[in-house]
């Protein structure tokens, strides 16, 4: 028995590899990187249906070509990501890359991609550098970097609700530093005060002692950002030890996003976030994307699936551009760069950078029957990662991972 | 004055919760020797369980009562038909009780999704009491006398019962104690149990605090570990003061540096292990 198995392994195998060869090589294929487990798994979950979603409408099928989502797990992990993208672009025969959550993963991607000169479009990722100092022709992104909704928070907080002194709390990553970084840049500018920064680890279980070490009295708002779980917890203990009610609390748009906003309870009433994306958005695009989304997957998208929806947009009209011939990677990529078109978070473009161009809008948390929405309150429109400098001027500032303990005189 | 108070207080409403996850570790190793990384899956398990209990079946306390005891029971057929296999083979042991980390660490993904989850607290522990100058949420208080009543219950079962005679001299000798005839492996099993019981109880006491998501295991994990170690393995009265000790080092570090938070839990254990290697009270 044992040598019969042994014996009929090998022309199995190689049977195997033959079946599994090139599936037709009409089909255009597209590789997904996303995180499978761990805290970001849910975020993958999303990338996928969002990108899912945009490809079923199209019929599966784009200048003539059919077109196959390929999902890789990166776990997280850069080492794993790189990996998957090779595998992806050198075996799987990939024309485009896309999805990628993680910012460490992304990095560990850019220097391969560059050089593959095939197309990627980061859907999630936010870190600032890879569509400013790191940026590369063939690296798009469809969410926004880090800092962008950031620089338009501090300024309407300043202009709009008069606050002068502001105390910055933040996780200690390149994520948390660009984020708050961009709302304390331009609230400075404006003429306000960052009296003290705090930096708790990332995934910190207990707020308390953070939030009960400020003092109340030296500022006018509480200015954060959080994403998942630590949003929740951060939100609730803001509540629980007493300071909302005190001292008004806003932060970037991930503090509040759909992912976290139900669970957060009564305690998020009334903070104010930036963002380029809301599932209450009156437009005919968000309506119908939504709807269809709850139709789909019985929930409703957060930013991440609009986000991912929309990468399927640029990369379609790249294969429509070469009319299928996705061979011609330059050609795609030209024709992604000249995208123009009305996303369900508004009227969406690149700039030089590849990054986008959308409005911004400010919103405020609210009770709706038993459950919340971000109300839009306020919007700018066409702002990209530079406002309000100008490409130029940004690039010469020092980058915001630098600036996390310098906002204070 | 104020400021003191209120990390005090953290501090040990957060050292009674690691004190029920570094209980049973401590005991588990003691008595079986078995490194029980599974331990944070209990406790993951625990707080997912309550949050679907709560949602079904009205409310906190039903949750509170019934998931650890789901937990427990679940632990049961572990030990009996899975970790009683490899009964002689310590690193099998640790081996396994990673692969069940991982795989209940996936199977929580795909039943619970990936979304982060948190129990409601109860309506009777909902508010803040107003102390004077600061505001303290009632429920941490809640948790601090529900986690010193458990220590209560664990030191009267292990020093005043039979039974706890019996873990007692397990863990001192476990030969000596197959060899007057005790029958050590019935007990054992009890203990994992029971081990795994309160670990899911730290799980439902800390969903409404800390919420619950897919690494939260993990991440106590490294807690309970770094309180045994300081405390002791095998140790119950040094895990309780190992708890107490972590939970205000840590909420002074973060409240005092928090550029340093990372270092407020692992640098005691550092501490402890360059000088007393067993833990302070440590039976290993």
């Amino acid at each position: 028995m044992k040598r019969f198995l042994e014996l009929i392994t090998i022309p199995v195998f190689a049977l195997l590899t033959l079946l599994a060869g090139p599936a037709g090589a009409q089909t255009i294929k597209i590789g997904v990187i996303i995180p499978g487990s761990g805290p970001f798994a849910i975020i993958g979950e999303e990338v996928k249906n969002g990108l899912e979603m945009y490809f079923a409408e199209q019929g599966n099928a784009v200048a003539g070509r059919k077109v196959e989502l390929i999902i890789e797990d990166d776990g997280n992990k850069p080492e794993v990501g790189l990996a998957k993208a090779k595998k992806l672009i050198e075996r799987d025969g990939v024309s485009v890359i896309t999805g990628i959550v993680s910012s460490s993963v992304a990095y560990a991607l850019r220097d391969y991609i560059a050089a593959a000169k095939i197309p990627m479009v980061i859907t999630v990722s936010g870190a600032d550098g890879l569509t400013q100092q790191d940026a590369a022709p063939n690296i798009f992104r469809t969410s926004a970097s880090g800092s962008q909704q950031s620089h338009v928070l501090g300024e309407w907080l300043y202009k709009k609700k008069g606050y002068r002194r502001m105390i910055v709390i933040a996780p200690n990553y390149a994520m948390g530093y660009e984020q708050t970084g961009g709302f304390a840049r331009t609230f400075k500018e404006q003429g306000g005060k960052i009296v003290k920064t705090v930096y708790p680890p990332l995934g910190a279980p207990d707020y308390g002692p953070f939030l009960t070490s400020l003092d109340l009295s030296s500022a006018d708002v509480i200015g954060v950002v959080f994403a998942g779980g630590d949003a929740i917890r951060f939100v609730k203990q803001y509540a629980e030890y007493g300071l909302k009610g005190k001292i008004p609390l806003v932060g970037s748009g991930l503090l509040t996003d759909d992912m976290v906003l139900q669970a957060q309870g009564d305690a998020v009433v009334g903070v104010v976030t930036a963002l380029n994306y809301t599932r209450t958005l009156q437009n005919t695009e968000n309506q119908a994307f939504v709807v269809n989304y709850v139709q789909r997957y019985r929930r409703i998208p957060t930013a991440y699936a609009e986000y991912s929806y929309v990468g399927g947009r640029v990369i379609r009209e790249g294969i429509d551009a070469v009319k299928g011939k996705v061979e011609n990677s330059a050609a795609m990529v030209a024709a992604m760069k000249k995208v123009n078109f009305k996303a369900p978070r508004g009227q969406f473009r690149f700039d030089e950078y590849n990054n986008p161009i959308t409005p911004i809008y400010i919103l405020q948390a609210e009770k709706q029957g038993s459950s919340y929405i971000n109300k839009v309150i306020d919007e700018y429109t066409n702002i990209s990662q530079f406002y309000p400098w100008g490409a130029k001027a940004y690039l010469a500032k020092p980058r915001y991972t630098d600036m996390a303990n310098k906002w204070i005189d | 004055m104020t400021f003191w108070l209120i990390q005090v207080l953290n501090g040990v409403s957060f050292g009674m919760l690691l004190f029920l996850l570094a209980a049973g570790l401590s005991l588990i190793f003691g008595l079986m020797r078995i490194i029980n990384l599974a331990h944070g899956s209990f406790y993951l398990l625990g707080a997912y369980i309550a949050i679907t209990v709560a949602a079904h079946f009205g409310g906190f306390w039903a949750a509170m009562v019934i998931a650890p005891l789901v937990v427990a029971a679940f632990s049961v057929p572990l030990k009996l038909l899975l970790l009683d296999r490899v009964q002689h083979n310590e690193l099998g042991q640790v081996l396994m009780t990673f692969g069940f980390l991982l795989m209940i660490s996936d199977a929580s993904l795909w039943i619970w999704g990936g979304a982060p989850l948190s129990l409601d607290k109860p309506a009777l522990l909902a508010g803040s009491l107003a102390l004077p100058g600061a505001v303290f949420p009632i429920y941490r208080v809640a948790v601090m006398v529900i986690g010193a009543i458990a220590a209560l219950l664990l030191w009267y079962f292990v020093e005043r019962t039979r039974l706890g005679a019996i873990v007692r001299a397990g863990v001192d000798d476990h030969e000596m104690v197959q060899g007057i005839g005790i029958n050590l492996p019935r007990v054992m099993w009890l203990v994992f149990a029971l081990g795994a019981m309160l670990a899911g109880l730290a799980g439902v006491l800390a969903s409404p605090i800390l919420g619950v998501y897919p690494g939260a295991d993990f991440a106590v994990l490294m807690l309970a570990f770094a309180v045994v170690v300081i405390g002791g393995l095998g140790s119950l009265k040094g895990a309780f003061l190992a708890s107490l000790f972590v939970g205000l080092v840590d909420n002074f570090g973060k409240a005092l540096f928090p550029e340093f938070a990372m270092f407020t839990i692992f640098v005691p254990m550092a501490a402890v292990l360059a000088v007393r290697p067993t833990g302070l009270f440590g039976k290993a």
